[in-house]
């Protein structure tokens, strides 16, 4: 499990600060999908710019209302790129593979999803770099696994639990738990990975998923207007 | 009458579904045929940056002697360029390239082009090529062919383009990048590798018989930089190279082996790296030694950094003819980040610099004060 996890984790960055200018890419994309997905042939790289949407501005926009609070200037700008890898077998779509950069109290988290391209939900989640006191005990295969299976509308859903029922048993973001073992220090670095995971499904949603969980955000939101207005 | 019972039956029912479960019967969209992207475009996985370097540099003593200030202004940009079939990207390119001006060129490390460059200059700094997954399992054998840095040191997975603070390679090599033909991938479970065949044009790009080398690293691979913050690796260069800097003419045979470190230290007050390069060899018969420490500290919100850097060099005494000597330096910058990208996307700062020349093969050693304004955007 060791070496899978450090295969997950990715390889030497060959040149990615010299050879690339995009925000969160894989440092060894072949070796690294194909540790996720041991079935693939190829792999595809597409580069996804909010800005070079017709309704960029607005999709960023959206992005910082679903995330939930606002998005951090230096690492979460509206020009920044993102690279969204899809992996196959033969002609068959096996997954999507797209990672955030979040700001956490020590520095950088590179937080990476692997999707499924049907059922759009995650189907590991890893780090690539993590600039953390809590490094160790966050990449602990415990912590991340608990992101299996987790989809956007889960994370939507959440919002409308979070504030008119908490402890539901149905609220799956609601039950994730920091590592075990994670320094005091470092809890605000779980909150950034969890915040990371969603957005990055965010982006998921609108670069490989035609906002399909839209539905879910809209009754999230309506859910709660519902609950404040009720006595 | 029924009608209505049925109907606050039915409401009663859905509020009380709705109160157990809010997202009952809530299922993904499903997207229109028209929202689906099919047409791909030639501005698809395309990337362009522009980029501003302005650098102004005042030394102690020149600046007592002539009342001048260093400046270097350019402007330049940057392209990339994916190429995929409908599932494998197969290739991809890049371009970066700079017009400068510079007036009263001072030797500072945070410049090595400018040693001798014209007034105005254009500046190749990236020009290549790569194919992805030629040969073996993914991630064994890629291929890059163009201009672009030395695979030498940790100079090939740093990017210097704007930073004041420059790694070893300019001084062992003349330039920090050559045209060359590398190839990369992984060696072993734990190790990766570069090597490749170089050109040996020095800072002019230029052929003047020589053979060429061929240089090589390999390295710890990257599940001990994003697990444990660690890099290392050795190199190697071997051949025939020509450098005007040098004081040989012509080719010049050359070989150097290198070492290097770099270690991060995570903190809650930001990652603090640690670099060290070492390097030794000959250029004829002169032999080469290098060395060069480092470190720097990033504040988590990347908003600030600074960094210091201490570099020796020495090249067989000047007896030679050889253009031999020592060049030894210590360096300190200091940068507020506007923008500060984790992939380098977007850059945008303003640094202060000092740099001491503790000694210089041609004596006249000096103190520098920099500030340089960067963005790239």
């Amino acid at each position: 499990m060791k070496k899978k996890t450090a295969i997950l984790c990715g390889w030497l960055a060959l040149a990615p600060a010299a050879f690339g200018a995009i925000g969160c890419t894989l440092a060894n994309p072949a070796r690294d999908l194909k540790a996720l997905f041991p079935d693939m042939t190829s792999y595809r790289e597409d580069v996804k710019e909010l800005a070079k949407l017709p309704d960029g501005r607005a999709a960023y926009e959206a992005l910082r209302a679903r995330v939930g609070g606002d998005l951090d200037p230096v690492y979460e700008a509206y020009d920044v790129p993102y690279t969204l890898y899809s992996v196959f077998r033969g002609a068959e779509k096996l997954g999507y593979v797209h990672g955030v950069n979040v700001p956490g109290r020590g520095g950088v988290i590179q937080v990476f999803l692997a999707v499924d391209p049907e059922t759009a939900a995650i189907g590991r989640m890893f780090y690539q770099r993590l600039e953390s006191p809590g490094g160790a005990a966050l990449r602990n295969p415990a912590a991340t696994g608990q992101f299996a299976g987790l989809s956007l509308a889960d994370f939507y859903k959440h919002d409308y639990f979070a504030a008119a029922d908490p402890g539901n048993e149905a609220d799956r973001v609601g039950n994730l738990a920091p590592p075990a073992g994670l320094p005091a220090a470092a809890q605000p670095d779980w909150d950034a990975a969890r915040r990371g995971v969603r957005k990055n499904l965010i982006l998921l949603d609108l670069f490989a998923f035609d906002r399909r969980h839209e539905p879910f955000f809209e009754r999230a939101q309506a859910a709660q207007r519902e609950k404040e207005t009720t006595p | 009458m029924n009608l209505v019972r049925a109907s606050l039956i039915l409401l009663a029912t859905t509020a009380a579904a709705f109160a157990a479960d809010p997202f009952a019967g809530v299922e993904p969209a499903v997207p229109e045929a028209s929202a689906v992207p099919v047409d791909s475009s030639w501005k698809d996985n395309l990337l362009f940056r522009k980029e501003i370097y302005l650098l102004w540099a005042a030394g102690e003593d020149d600046f007592e002697a002539t009342d001048r200030v260093y400046s270097r202004l350019s402007a330049g940009f940057e392209i990339q360029k994916k190429f995929s079939t409908a599932t494998k990207t197969v290739a991809s390119v890049d371009y970066q390239g700079r017009l400068v001006y510079r007036d009263h060129v001072l030797p500072t490390a945070a410049d090595p082009m400018g040693m001798d460059a014209e007034r105005w200059t254009y500046e190749t700094h990236n020009a290549y090529a790569e194919f992805h997954n030629l040969l073996g399992d993914p991630g064994r054998f890629s291929l890059r062919v163009g201009r672009f840095y030395l695979p030498f040191g940790l100079n090939a997975q740093t990017d210097t383009h704007g930073t004041l603070l420059q790694l070893s390679n300019d001084r062992l090599f003349g330039a920090d990048r050559d045209w060359q033909v590398t190839a990369y991938g992984s060696a072993s479970e734990h190790l990766d590798y570069l090597a490749g065949y170089v050109f040996g044009a020095g800072p002019d790009q230029k052929l003047d018989g020589q053979a060429g080398m061929a240089v090589g690293r390999i390295g710890l691979n990257g599940d001990y930089l994003y697990e444990r913050g660690l890099e290392a690796g050795v190199s190697g260069a071997f051949g025939e190279r020509v450098d005007p800097h040098a004081g040989i003419d012509g080719p010049i045979r050359t070989w150097r082996l290198g070492a290097d470190l770099r270690k991060r230290l995570d903190s809650g007050i930001g990652p603090f790296t640690l670099t060290g390069e070492a390097a030794a060899g000959e250029d004829e018969e002169a032999t080469v030694w290098s060395g060069l420490a480092q470190a720097d500290w990033l504040l988590p919100s990347r908003r600030w950094g600074a960094a210091a850097q201490y570099f020796y060099f020495e090249r067989e005494p000047a007896g030679h003819g050889h253009g031999g000597g020592i060049d030894e330096r210590a360096s300190a910058t200091l940068t507020r980040y506007f923008r500060n990208d984790v992939g380098n996307a977007a850059l945008h700062w303003i640094a202060l610099g000092l740099e001491r020349q503790l000694h210089t093969p041609d004596g006249g050693e000096d103190t520098l004060a920099m500030v340089q304004y960067y963005r790239y955007w």
